[in-house]
């Protein structure tokens, strides 16, 4: 399969064509505000798999704090009660907040499909993000006139 | 070209940069001379043990909780500046955040060795987390040691995620500045194989604020965790409700005076005035200010509380900071701590670098004297006068604090030199206008 990779000026121009190509990849080395407002719209949901993620790790973290300081080893300390489920709040916190960050960025590699060391793209050697002008489009081959109609600096064809 | 990008394109080619300044040559060699000093010191500790120590009866906790909780303070403007100013949209953030995240992981690092050490056989650390073991013997989750342990644990994986997750694009753009090498292999297998597609970035900000949010809490957290390892005590001057919030505040306006000296280091060495801007700095001095006076409350309320319980043991404690042996370090602090950050509230101070860098450096010296005073004559003077004792550190002692500043600053200077240190991709954001 044959893509198509186009380079533009500005970013005033990227925004142009990519209203123009609504379908297109757009590639950029930072966030456009304006691109994510016209884009395709992916779902994201790492704030639920956050939460899931925080909720299990802090039962298993209570769980854990239970099983060990009553069930197992019932350590009578000063004739403190044995259940103190205040003391176990901060280990129970830590857990939560420690499942959730692994969960949501797990999510985050596992939704990029990262790490991805070979991809097309990479073997152009247009497709730099450190140029100064790191404004990238690309679109199936069959597009080709819609692509040149928005004027791009150069287009370069990619195969997978 | 545009300043954004002129300013891009200069940063990702820093690191790829073949000569290195002399001042960071400097620098490097003074800190492996230290590391030195750390390797010798460790090395002795663990043939002889912890008696190499000045540590005695009373004072159990000398040195190695005053360098843990001073460097568990350092590290926490990092996530501050990075977490908490995102949620806020201060975007002057920017310029000097990554350089406080690599802060933070690294004094995280130095001062995660101390309860280490202290242990007198650090190999049996693993003893403090829960996991199934022959002598069914597991830890005590009623202990705030064992609450630090999860908390230091929790905090340092959150920072990195946090800290590594931000450079992935600056190092995607490093990889595709340099030339065919090791220099790019490197780069390009720490930038996973970015790409920035415009749903990878709106992916990447959801991911940024999601993490934000959650190490928010974190930075009160972890040092409201340690503050319990004192309040928690029934010993004069430390059994109060005041320590947690009196430690978070010590914490970031520490943390902050280090992060101003090395912005000012950093800026001169890289020669990267145009992106370490000085408005930038003026912004953290001036919130160096305000914590400033966040501590300063608390001073002035350990002084009156101790007056106003009528608790002879909390005066004898607070008396005995004040004008024990060890009266130099209370009054130094106050000096360091409260008289010379006064001189930021002149915008002239606050836009010298010169003023900066000395007055960060002076308020680095100042908490380490605060960690100082809290632990040591409170140690030194506690209850039944016949049971004081006099605490003095023996060479071994600053051979330890000396070695973790020099392995701070060996890993710093290696950091600094190949990373990606001012946010790349972020200041571009800055100045397109597209930071929200």
């Amino acid at each position: 399969m044959t893509y198509l990779l186009a380079n533009y000026a500005n970013k005033e121009a990227l925004i142009t064509a990519a209203k123009q190509l609504p379908q297109a990849k757009v590639y950029t080395s930072f966030e456009i505000k304006e691109l994510s407002d016209i884009s395709q719209r992916e779902p994201i949901d790492f704030a639920p798999i956050g939460l899931m993620g925080a909720v299990v790790g802090g039962s298993l973290g209570y769980f854990m704090e239970y099983y060990l300081s009553v069930r197992d080893l019932p350590l009578n300390l000063g004739g403190r009660p044995i259940h103190t489920a205040i003391a176990f709040i901060p280990v129970t916190f830590e857990c939560a907040v420690f499942a959730a960050a692994i969960s949501i960025v797990m999510a985050f590699f596992i939704s990029l499909k990262l790490p991805e060391y070979y991809h097309p793209l990479f073997n152009s050697h247009r497709f730099l993000l450190s140029r100064e002008n790191p404004f990238f489009i690309v679109v199936d081959e069959n597009q080709e006139q819609e692509l040149r109609a928005t004027q791009p600096l150069s287009v370069e064809r990619i195969a997978t | 070209m545009s300043t954004g990008a002129e300013l891009s394109l200069k940063l990702a080619r820093l690191p790829l940069k073949n000569k290195t300044p002399l001042a960071w040559w400097i620098c490097f060699a003074l800190a492996l001379t230290f590391l030195g000093v750390f390797g010798i010191s460790l090395t002795y500790l663990l043939i002889e043990g912890p008696g190499i120590w000045g540590n005695n009866r009373p004072v159990y906790w000398a040195y190695d909780l005053t360098n843990f909780i001073w460097w568990i303070g350092l590290g926490h403007a990092g996530t501050f500046l990075s977490a908490v100013f995102i949620l806020l949209e201060k975007n002057w953030r920017v310029s000097v955040s990554r350089l406080a995240e690599g802060m933070t992981i690294f004094a995280v690092m130095c001062a995660g060795l101390f309860p280490l050490i202290h242990l007198g056989r650090p190999w049996l650390a693993y003893w403090v987390f829960p996991y199934p073991n022959s002598m069914n013997v597991y830890s005590n989750f009623r202990s705030p040691f064992v609450w630090d342990a999860f908390a230091i644990a929790t905090y340092i994986t959150v920072s990195m995620l946090f800290w590594f997750i931000g450079m992935i694009p600056d190092f995607a753009m490093i990889r595709d500045e340099a030339k065919p090498g090791w220099k790019r292999t490197t780069y390009g297998l720490l930038a996973f194989g970015w790409k920035g597609e415009r749903n990878d970035w709106r992916k990447m900000k959801s991911l940024s604020l999601l993490l934000a949010a959650i190490a928010t809490p974190l930075v009160v957290s972890v040092h409201s965790t340690v503050a319990l390892d004192f309040a928690s005590a029934i010993v004069p001057g430390w059994s109060s409700t005041v320590f947690p919030p009196f430690f978070v505040a010590g914490a970031v306006f520490s943390g902050l005076a280090m992060v101003l000296m090395l912005a000012v280091f950093i800026r001169s060495t890289f020669d990267i005035r145009d992106a370490i801007r000085i408005d930038h700095l003026d912004r953290t001095a001036q919130f160096l200010l305000a914590t400033c006076w966040m501590v300063t409350y608390s001073y002035a309320l350990e002084v009156y509380s101790a007056w106003y319980s009528g608790d002879v043991h909390e005066w004898n404690v607070v008396y005995h900071k004040m004008f024990g042996h060890y009266w130099f370090i209370y009054w130094g602090m106050l000096i360091l701590n409260v008289v010379l950050p006064q001189a930021f509230w002149f915008r002239a101070a606050r836009r010298n670098t010169k003023m900066l860098f000395w007055i960060g450096l002076a308020v680095v010296i100042g908490m380490w004297f605060e960690r100082f005073t809290v632990i040591i004559p409170t140690l030194e003077a506690q209850y039944l006068k016949t049971a004081w004792r006099d605490y003095f550190p023996t060479i071994w002692d600053w051979g330890i604090l000396s070695g973790t500043i020099g392995l701070f600053s060996t890993c710093y200077l290696i950091y600094v030199r190949w990373a990606p240190i001012v946010p790349i991709r972020e200041m571009r954001e800055y100045d397109e206008g597209e930071s929200e």
